[in-house]
């Protein structure tokens, strides 16, 4: 179910990623529209607040078991905040992590 | 034995004795009357994330690494906050201990229970947003068995940040009826909650937090306290009041069903994490670091307008400080510190500033001339063990106990239009049930020595790590002599470190340090 050791494929830790969102969304009040993917905006499309950014990489971490990816390197941009982030920059966040094909 | 901890967040006896004074909490004089009583050391820094964890663990912060609210990790160009949680916690919770040991524990709407353990009985935490407290509660389907009981609304029992933040600055009139109603909303859901689980499916350990005493003394404190009460209360003041008394009264109420349906044969504990008292004057902190060349502003940064001690949002204050050029700087409120900026310092030039500021802080001075620093906590002599450099390495004491600012200010120290509420290191203690003495009160207790009565309680064995001791003028002698506290032996190489770091040695009475000799020297370390 974890995608460590090089052994990931992107699109597998995408179906993760959407997995894990869909369960921490499940019975919130917004409307996703078209549905999950890696093209979903978190503040855009799903109203997330920054509350709601630390929960889901807490529930990435709980997922994958682990404390110690750096979800610093895609929440901040020289020394900022960003403003907002595609479900796919996560993607590609944790594909680079686990050094998937 | 069934034991039950009702928790109050920030409850103090002044309050307290006043609503009892004014007929609003029967059940409390009640309770005080058959019970021993204390007032109850907070932590070091007496917040809830740290305190509440102690209470848990029976450890200090330096051993259980819950600092604060948030912890900062400084980044290459800026930095960067996590949010502590359960996994913060370092050493094993009491919650886990119970459950390991075959009993069922409830513990309901405690700061730092989520993502919750995995215990045999119950877990729904405090501080989760509405959004997030179904998946944060254990097991998977109580919320689902949850909904049915009457009273239950997430929306109500999850922390909405953005209404909380609004008690901590100046509210509108017409606003502070409605907040304080808020909170009397969500204890009764929490209550909802407690009772219903005490019925159907009782736990040896029940552990609640009822967190709106310290939400709306943070705001209406000037009301409940009778050396701030004003003498002839204008029409929506008088409304304030009131709702006060009605938020007691509620609570009063909670404590006598529990008492009741608790029965003959279990101990009831109260307890707070801190207490609370009067703050008069807001001290900005990073103000005073920019004034005095420690700290600098990326251009223009506005001047705090609401008294407000929190920043909206955390990362624009961080990109409001310029740390490639900032020596020291105060990140979060709540933890009353100022930290170096040791990224950019060598470890020479860290120490000297820190000296510096020392000696500066205590010489501040308000507008009435009076010094405003009462003490400054060095974080390797207040916080020993793995979890030091968690603490700033500065904690302040204002002079009224009140939490710094991080915002900028017009002036450092600016008196506020009218006196709040703010944490005091003394809380409450209370203990009640077979063996415990009634009517007593005693000398003040620490915090962290409140889960060796929750443990004994249960007829557990206390954990040799544990500091501080356990408190056996509670118990009528005769009865401790038949069911005496059993501590594990402590692992040896901890054992000098957590005597020596557990509590202020200037606190210590001489009944405690005789007891940590007494250890001491039954492990080999003292001839
Ligand atoms: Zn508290």
């Amino acid at each position: 179910m974890s995608a460590q050791g090089g052994t990931a494929t992107r699109e597998g830790i995408l179906a993760e990623v959407v997995k894990v969102l869909t369960e921490l969304t499940e019975d919130w009040d917004v409307d996703f529209g078209a549905g999950l993917g890696a093209d979903t905006r978190l503040v855009s499309d799903l109203s997330f607040e920054s509350i709601d950014v630390v929960h889901f990489v807490t529930a990435l971490e709980e997922h994958y078991g682990r404390r110690d990816l750096p979800f610093q390197d895609i929440l901040m941009e020289d020394g900022k905040y960003v403003e907002d982030i595609r479900v796919g920059d996560v993607v590609d966040f944790l594909a680079k992590q686990f050094g998937a094909a | 034995m069934k034991t039950i901890l009702f928790g109050l967040d920030g409850a103090t006896y002044t309050v307290l004795d006043h609503m009892v004074a004014h007929g609003v909490m029967p059940n409390f004089k009640k309770f005080r009357d058959e019970s021993t009583s204390c007032r109850l050391r907070s932590t070091p820094l007496p917040i809830t994330p740290q305190a509440w964890t102690t209470l848990a663990t029976g450890r200090s912060a330096g051993n259980h690494g819950m600092h604060d609210f948030l912890r900062y990790e400084p980044t290459q160009d800026g930095v960067y906050f996590r949010v502590n949680d359960y996994r913060t916690i370092a050493v094993e919770t009491i919650w886990q201990y119970v459950s390991d040991r075959g009993k069922r524990v409830t513990v309901l709407n405690f700061f730092g229970t989520a993502p919750p353990p995995k215990i045999s009985g119950h877990v729904m935490p405090g501080f989760v947003p509405p959004k997030h407290l179904r998946r944060s509660s254990h097991p998977s389907d109580l919320f689902a068995k949850l909904q049915h009981v009457d009273g239950f609304d997430v929306n109500v029992l999850g922390l909405d940040t953005n209404i909380e933040k609004m008690g901590l600055q100046k509210l509108d009139p017409d606003q502070w009826v409605e907040w304080i109603d808020l909170h009397i909303r969500r204890e009764k859901a929490w209550y909802g909650i407690l009772d219903h689980l005490m019925r159907t499916e009782p736990s040896d350990l029940t552990a609640i937090v009822f967190d709106g005493v310290d939400k709306i003394q943070h705001l209406a404190y000037r009301y409940m306290d009778p050396s701030t009460i004003p003498e002839k209360p204008l029409d929506w003041e008088k409304r304030v009041i009131e709702r006060c008394k009605t938020y007691f009264k509620q609570v009063d109420d909670f404590l006598g069903a529990v008492v009741k349906s608790a029965g003959k044969w279990a101990r009831i504990f109260i307890a707070s994490d801190h207490g609370f008292t009067v703050t008069t004057e807001i001290v900005y902190v990073n103000k005073f670091l920019a004034d005095n060349g420690y700290l600098t502003w990326r251009g223009e940064v506005a001047e705090d307008a609401k008294e407000a001690v929190f920043v909206d949002k955390l990362p624009n204050l961080v990109s409001a400080i310029d740390l490639k050029k900032t020596k020291a700087f105060a990140m979060t409120p709540s933890c009353n510190g100022i930290y170096i900026n040791r990224q950019h310092l060598t470890p020479e030039e860290a120490d000297k500033v820190r000296d510096e500021l020392i000696e500066k802080l205590y010489k501040l001075k308000g507008p009435d001339g009076g010094l405003v620093v009462a003490e400054i906590k060095k974080r390797e002599d207040w916080w020993p063990g793995p979890f030091t450099e968690r603490a700033p390495d500065l904690t302040l004491t204002l002079r009224d106990h009140g939490l710094i600012s991080i915002l900028n200010g017009k002036s450092v120290v600016v008196p506020r239009e009218e006196p709040a509420g703010t944490h005091h290191p003394h809380g409450v203690l209370l203990g009640r049930g077979p063996g415990i003495v009634e009517g007593q009160e005693l000398e003040a207790r620490d915090i962290i020595e409140v889960p060796q009565l929750l443990l004994h309680s249960l007829g557990l064995e206390i954990p040799g790590d544990y500091e501080g001791t356990f408190p056996t003028a509670f118990y009528e002698a005769e009865y401790l002599a038949s069911d005496p506290p059993r501590k594990a032996e402590a692992p040896v190489a901890a054992a000098a470190a957590s005597a020596a770091g557990a509590t202020d040695e200037a606190n210590l009475d001489e009944d405690e340090e005789a007891a940590i000799m007494e250890r001491l020297r039954g492990l080999g370390y003292v001839e």
